[in-house]
C-alpha cells in the first residue's frame, strides 16, 4: 500500500512554455525542474518536456511542463500542444523589446489553438541584467492587464521569482480545476465480498 | 569580406567546362562517384536520381508518415512519385541573394543571437513582402534580426526542402561514416556532400553557395554571437532537409540527420563547393582527351560527338567484403547451409533448394556451376532422366534460339586489388566464348562480347591509353516484342589496361586535397543486367560471395534491378589473370 501512497498525486497540470526564441525557455525550465542554469545557446527542436512533484497545501501536485521551439518554423508541430494544456506561460525578454512586442502575436496563436479556460502568465525573463533592461515592470503590467493575465519577471539564472510564478500559477489553477483521481493513483484493493465467487473450473456458459 | 564574386578554383572552372560542354556525361561521371561512396542498393539510386523510387515500394520516409495504413493499388501508384522536389524560384533566389548580402558586414555578424533572435514579427512580415516584389528594397530600416529571420521565412516557404528530399539517404549515409584507414569520416562525408552539391538544381545550389558562407562567418564568430554551427545547424535545420508537409512524428524523426546535415555544411563552409579529387581527375582527363580528338580533326568538333561518346573514369569499385566484415559471417554461414544440403539425400536437397531461391543457387552454381536452369524442375528434367539423349539435344536447340533473340550477354570484369601489390582479374564472358585474353607482360583486358555493338570505342588499344577504366557504350537494338522488361536497350562493354603503361600527371590534379592513392583501387563493374540473379552468381563466385557494389549499366547509372533473372546460365569464367599493379603515386 504505501509503494502505491508515494505515487498518489492530487493534480495534474500540463503547462506549456511560449515565447520567441533565445527569451530563456528552456533556461527557466531547467532552473526550476533540475536546478541548473547553463549559459549554453542551444535551441530546441520541436517541443520537450519535463515534470516536477510536489506538495502544494497539503495536495500533491504533478507539473507537466513543455517547453516549446520558439523558431516560427517549429509553430506547426507546437501548435498541436496547446490543445488541453491547463496554464500557458509566455515570456519575453525584459532586455529585447521585439520579444515583448511579439507577445501579441503568441496571444493570437494561443486564441486559435489552445482552449478557453487555459491560464495565462507573462513572464518577463532575465531580469538580473538590470542595465541592459528595454521593457518597464510598468509596460508589463500594463500588457498583462489588458488581457487579465498574471505577471510576474524572474531570472533563469538568479533564480529570482521562479518558485513564486510556479507556486502562484498552480495555486490558481487549483482553485480553477477539479483534482484527478485515476487508477494508477489510487488502485482499489479491497477484497471481494465473500458473494462474489469467481467460477473455477466449470465451462464457459457459450 | 564582399563574396559578390564567388571565388572559382581551377576545378570548379573545369568542371562547369565540362557541364556545358556535355551535361550528359558530367551526369554520369557525379553519378559514378556518389555510387561508388553510397550504398545505393535496391531502388536507393533511382530515388537519389530522380526522386522517385520502384512503383508500389514505399520509401523509409513514407512508411514513417502512414505507418500502417492500408492503400488502394491506385494511391499505391502516386506513392511510387514520393519526392516531387522543386527548385527554388528566382524570386526567392534574388531575395535571398540581397539579404545575404545585405549581412556581410562584421558588427552585425557578431549580434548575439543572430539567426535565433526573432526580431519583429510585423516588420518581418513586411520586409518579405516587399523583398518579394521588389529586390531593389533599402535595407537600412531593419535590423540584422529581420534580415536574417527573413532569410530563413524564405527559405520555409518554398515547396521543397534546399538540399532535396531526395537526397535525404545520401547524407544520412554520409553523416553515418566512419574513419576507414585512408580517409577520416569527415573527410568521406564531405566529398558525398562535395557530389551531392553537384547534383543540385541550379537555383538552389545560387542559394546554398551564398548561404553557407555566410553562416560559416557567422559561426567562426561563436565567441561573441554565441551561434556554434550546431546551433546555426539547428536552426536551418528544417529548411534543408525536412519535407515541408511532414506531420510532427514525422519531422522528429528526420530532424536529427537535417540537423547533422546542416551543421556539417556549415561547419565546412565554401569546402563543400569544391570538386572531389577523384572527380576532378576524370574532368581533366575528359577534357584533355576533348581536345586531343578536336585537334586531331582539325577543329571538327561537334558537340554531337561528345554527347554520344563514353565517359571515362579512372574510378574504380571494389567488392564489398572489403568493407564489410559481416560478410565473413555471411560467408560462413553459407558454408554451413551448403554442407548440409549437400549431406541431404536427393529429393530432400532438391526441396530445399526450391526454398530457398536465391541461396539455392549460390549453392548449386558452386557445386556445379556450369548446369542450365538453375532452378527449372519441371517435366524436362524428368524427360532427362528417363531420356538421356533426348533431353541434352532438346535443350541445346532451345537455348540457342533464346540467345540469338532476346539475349544481352552479361560481361564482368573484375579487378580486385586486394593488397595494393597484386590483382586479381577475370573476364567471365556469358556466351561462353572466349573473350580476348590478354598476351604478354602488359594486359589488356578486353570483354566486349556484345552481338548488338554498334559503337566503336573510342580509343585504341594500346600503351599510352590514358584511362584506366573506360567504359564504352554499346547500344542494343530495342525489340518492341521483347518479353522481358529489364532488358536494357543499350549495354556497357569495360576495357581494361593495364596501368603500367599509363602515367598520369597528378600535378595539376589537386586544388583541394592530396591525393588518395588507394583510395579507388578495386574494379568490379559488370554489366547488362536482364539477367542480373545470373550475375550475382558469377559475381559471389568470383567476390568468394560478396555481392557488387554496383552493376552499371548503360547509362552510368547503377542498375538496382539484378534481382529478377530467369534466363539459364551458361556463364563460366574464363580465366583468373594475376598481374602486379602499380597504383599511381608518382608523375
Amino acid at each position: 500500500m504505501p509503494r502505491y501512497e508515494e505515487d498518489r498525486i492530487d493534480y495534474l497540470f500540463k503547462l506549456v512554455i511560449v515565447g520567441d526564441s533565445g527569451v530563456g525557455k528552456t533556461s527557466l525550465l531547467l532552473k526550476y525542474v533540475d536546478d541548473v542554469f547553463t549559459d549554453t545557446f542551444i535551441s530546441t527542436i520541436g517541443v520537450d518536456f519535463k515534470i516536477r512533484t510536489f506538495d502544494m497545501d497539503g495536495k500533491k501536485v504533478k507539473l507537466q511542463i513543455w517547453d516549446t521551439a520558439g523558431q516560427d518554423r517549429f509553430k506547426n508541430i507546437v501548435s498541436t500542444f496547446y490543445r488541453n494544456a491547463h496554464g500557458i506561460l509566455l515570456v519575453y525578454d525584459v532586455t529585447d523589446v521585439t520579444s515583448f512586442q511579439n507577445i501579441q502575436q503568441w496571444l493570437k496563436e494561443i486564441d486559435k489553438y489552445a482552449g478557453q479556460k487555459a491560464k495565462q502568465v507573462l513572464v518577463g525573463n532575465k531580469c538580473d541584467l538590470a542595465p541592459r533592461r528595454q521593457v518597464s515592470l510598468e509596460e508589463g503590467r500594463a500588457l498583462a492587464a489588458t488581457t487579465s493575465m498574471m505577471h510576474i519577471e524572474t531570472s533563469a539564472k538568479t533564480s529570482a521569482n521562479l518558485e513564486a510564478l510556479f507556486s502562484d500559477l498552480t495555486r490558481d489553477l487549483m482553485a480553477n480545476f477539479e483534482p484527478v483521481n485515476y487508477g494508477l493513483s489510487k488502485p482499489d484493493l479491497t477484497p471481494l465480498p465473500p458473494s462474489h465467487k469467481v467460477a473455477t473450473g466449470g465451462r464457459c456458459g457459450c | 569580406m564582399d563574396p559578390t564574386p564567388l571565388q572559382v578554383s581551377a576545378a570548379q572552372r573545369r568542371m562547369q567546362q565540362m557541364m556545358s560542354m556535355a551535361p550528359q556525361q558530367c551526369e554520369e561521371l557525379i553519378i559514378c562517384h556518389l555510387s561508388r561512396r553510397l550504398d545505393l542498393e535496391d531502388d536507393k539510386l533511382d530515388v537519389l536520381l530522380n526522386g522517385r523510387g520502384k512503383p508500389g515500394k514505399k520509401t523509409p520516409l513514407m512508411r514513417m508518415a502512414s505507418p500502417f495504413q492500408r492503400k488502394s493499388k491506385h494511391e499505391q501508384d502516386k506513392d511510387s512519385m514520393v519526392y516531387a522536389d522543386n527548385q527554388i524560384d528566382s524570386h526567392h533566389v534574388n531575395a535571398i541573394n540581397k539579404l545575404v548580402l545585405s549581412l556581410q558586414n562584421m558588427e552585425d555578424l557578431r549580434k548575439e543571437g543572430l539567426f535565433r533572435v526573432n526580431g519583429s514579427v510585423t516588420r518581418q512580415e513586411e520586409l518579405k513582402e516587399k523583398i518579394l516584389k521588389d529586390c531593389s528594397l533599402d535595407l537600412s530600416p531593419y535590423t540584422m534580426h529581420d534580415r536574417a529571420n527573413v532569410i530563413k521565412q524564405l527559405l520555409g516557404d518554398c515547396s521543397s526542402p534546399l538540399l532535396l528530399n531526395r537526397h535525404y539517404e545520401a547524407f544520412r549515409q554520409a553523416l553515418a561514416f566512419k574513419d576507414n584507414g585512408l580517409e577520416t569520416a569527415e573527410q568521406r562525408c564531405l566529398r558525398v556532400v562535395q557530389l551531392l552539391m553537384l547534383r543540385l538544381p541550379k537555383n538552389n545550389l545560387a542559394v546554398c553557395k551564398r548561404l553557407i558562407p555566410l553562416l560559416h562567418t557567422v559561426a567562426q564568430e561563436e565567441a561573441s554571437n554565441r551561434m556554434c554551427s550546431r546551433t546555426l545547424g539547428t536552426l536551418f535545420a528544417p529548411h534543408f532537409l525536412c519535407p515541408k508537409d511532414a506531420n510532427t512524428i514525422v519531422y522528429h524523426s528526420l530532424l536529427p540527420v537535417a540537423q547533422e546535415t546542416a551543421a556539417f555544411m556549415i561547419k565546412f563552409g565554401a569546402k563543400i563547393f569544391q570538386i572531389p579529387a577523384g572527380l576532378n581527375r576524370d574532368v581533366m582527363h575528359f577534357l584533355r582527351s576533348e581536345k586531343r580528338l578536336s585537334d586531331e580533326s582539325s577543329g571538327h568538333c561537334t558537340p554531337v560527338s561528345t554527347a554520344v561518346s563514353p565517359v571515362n573514369t579512372s574510378l574504380t569499385f571494389r567488392p564489398r567484403s572489403l568493407d564489410l566484415e559481416s560478410d565473413n559471417t555471411t560467408k560462413a554461414e553459407l558454408a554451413k547451409l551448403q554442407a548440409h544440403i549437400e549431406s541431404l539425400p536427393q529429393n530432400e536437397r532438391r526441396k530445399w533448394k526450391k526454398q530457398l531461391g536465391d541461396a539455392s543457387a549460390l549453392v548449386e552454381t558452386t557445386t556445379t556451376p556450369c548446369r542450365k536452369h538453375v532452378r527449372s524442375k519441371s517435366i524436362g528434367s524428368s524427360i532427362r532422366k528417363r531420356l538421356p539423349h533426348f533431353g541434352s539435344k532438346c535443350k541445346r536447340q532451345l537455348s540457342c534460339d533464346s540467345d540469338s533473340q532476346d539475349e544481352v550477354p552479361v560481361t564482368i570484369v573484375n579487378i580486385n586489388f586486394e593488397d595494393y601489390s597484386t590483382s586479381t582479374a577475370a573476364i567471365i564472358d556469358c556466351q561462353g566464348r572466349k573473350s580476348s585474353m590478354p598476351t604478354g607482360a602488359s594486359p589488356v583486358l578486353t570483354a566486349a562480347p556484345n552481338l548488338h555493338s554498334r559503337r566503336r570505342r573510342r580509343h585504341s588499344d594500346g600503351e599510352g591509353t590514358p584511362p584506366k577504366v573506360e567504359c564504352t557504350e554499346n547500344t542494343a537494338p530495342s525489340k518492341p516484342d521483347s518479353v522481358k522488361p529489364s532488358t536494357p536497350l543499350s549495354a556497357t562493354s569495360i576495357r581494361v589496361n593495364s596501368p603500367h603503361s599509363y602515367a598520369p600527371p597528378l600535378k595539376d590534379i589537386n586544388d583541394n586535397d592530396s591525393p588518395l592513392p588507394f583510395s579507388e583501387n578495386e574494379i568490379s563493374i559488370l554489366q547488362p543486367c536482364n539477367r542480373p540473379k545470373r550475375v550475382k552468381q558469377i559475381l559471389t563466385q568470383v567476390h568468394k560471395f560478396s555481392p557488387p557494389q554496383a552493376l552499371i549499366t548503360s547509362k552510368g547509372t547503377i542498375s538496382p534491378e539484378y534481382r529478377r533473372c530467369r534466363s539459364r546460365d551458361r556463364c563460366r569464367p574464363l580465366g583468373v589473370l594475376h598481374s602486379p599493379v602499380s597504383v599511381e603515386t608518382s608523375l
